[in-house]
């Protein structure tokens, strides 16, 4: 796999995420996953 | 996904396209945001709009990121269609926000208009087969699914795509043991599951996948010597990868498919080597001693079961910590140990009712409160 520069990542904050989605008019991507 | 996935440079050019959140769904901060959007399958992939939060896109299980990056894709054009755009198109952005909203059956017409519409050449077809196998699976349209993926699969190029689909199939098809369709389904997709496992390209998560719906295939075809072939091929690819340079999350992250191939295998104890190293290399994570503790009680060695448990519950968190508290009882039910077995009960029972309502599992704290009423009506 090529690795690139990846996306900056806020962890475990939905409401900072909201907060910078909206600020910057921008889609939200969420990863919602489980450590298992 | 985040390790593996979201470094790729194909995902690049999107990196300033959207804000990334990371949600851990056994995390007591998030669940605010699980009371909005719940989820039940892991990895799951939501985009949702900058204004009102609403989701454009859900998409359940993983992907490579040739085809996260088509999603992404997919998803701005949604959010922001161009002019002149293909009616194709437009038919998959409204089926995408009405399966991310929950009315599946509107996405799953929409996919079937939108297929239609594209035609077998369309660039978007294999996402869009994709969404619509997904979406047929997740309404319990299991036929559906199922015919639908193999009708599909055998247009598709061989690639991942062609992969995730026949595996759903195979998997909608594996799930109902009784239905009269499921012979005639099964020999329809298990040739394109077998072709698809050698597929390149394919996360390493989906290749096991594949190898557990081919396994359970067989054995629902009564080839017991078959389904044990195949757990072997399982097996071995399973310790090729173990042998690959690659993190200590990324070597763990195939224990459990690991532990399935061992049982299915009818040999537990190959699992417990790479239990251990993944015990060694993450301290912190839970998972390696419940993953022994389970193989161990198999095997019948109880008390380093139980030890194994009681590591894995000093460190498990949310709502899965009730299935370790399951399996910890299970073996203390094992070595006949009452007392022990109704204290560990009476604590997951109090551990399930301290849980945010969006993280408990009503299912299993239910299962929980009838086995302790069990015991002390024993």
């Amino acid at each position: 796999m090529a690795a690139g520069t990846g996306p900056r990542v806020i962890e475990d904050d939905w409401p900072r995420a909201v907060a910078e989605a909206q600020a910057k008019d921008l889609p939200l991507f969420v990863d919602a996953w489980a450590p298992w | 996904m985040r390790a593996s996935v979201l470094p790729d440079a194909r995902l690049a050019r999107h990196a300033g396209r959207f804000v990334w959140l990371s949600i851990d769904t056994e995390n007591a901060r998030n669940a605010g945001f699980l009371a909005r959007y719940p989820v039940d399958t892991w990895p799951t992939f939501l985009v949702l709009a900058p204004r009102d939060g609403k989701p454009v896109l859900r998409w359940l299980g993983s992907a490579t990121a040739a085809q996260l990056g088509e999603l992404l894709e997919s998803a701005r054009r949604s959010l922001a269609p161009r002019p002149g755009e293909r009616r194709a198109e437009a038919l998959l952005a409204r089926a995408d926000r009405a399966n991310a909203d929950g009315r599946l059956q509107e996405g799953i017409a929409g996919y079937r208009e939108a297929l239609k519409r594209g035609g077998v050449r369309w660039a978007a077809r294999a996402r869009a087969v994709m969404s619509l196998v997904l979406a047929l699976a997740a309404a319990g349209e299991l036929e559906a699914c199922a015919t639908t993926a193999r009708r599909e699969a055998l247009q598709l190029g061989r690639g991942a795509s062609f992969a995730s689909v026949v595996g759903m199939g195979l998997s909608c098809a594996n799930a109902v043991p009784d239905a009269p369709w499921r012979a005639r389904a099964l020999a329809a997709l298990e040739p394109l599951a077998r072709e698809a496992v050698g597929v390149s390209g394919l996360l390493a998560d989906d290749r096991a996948g594949l190898y557990e719906a081919l396994v359970e295939a067989r054995a629902a075809r009564g080839d017991d010597e078959g389904a044990r072939r195949t757990a072997e091929s399982w097996w071995s690819f399973l310790e090729r990868e173990r042998g690959r340079p690659a993190s200590a999350e990324a070597r763990a992250s195939l224990d459990s498919w690991r532990v399935g191939a061992a049982i299915a295998l009818g040999d537990p104890a190959r699992a417990l080597p790479a239990l251990e190293a993944s015990q060694r290399d993450l301290p912190r994570d839970y998972n390696p001693p419940a993953r022994r503790a389970y193989v161990l009680r198999e095997l019948g060695r109880l008390p380093e079961a139980r030890a194994a448990a009681e590591q894995a519950l000093a460190k498990a968190y949310g709502p899965r910590k009730l299935k370790v508290y399951q399996l910890a009882a299970s073996i203390q039910e094992k070595q006949g140990d009452r007392p022990a077995l109704a204290a560990t009960l009476e604590e997951a029972i109090e551990y399930a009712n301290g849980l945010p309502a969006p993280q408990r599992d009503e299912k299993v704290a239910s299962a929980l409160r009838a086995k302790s009423g069990a015991i002390q009506g024993q």
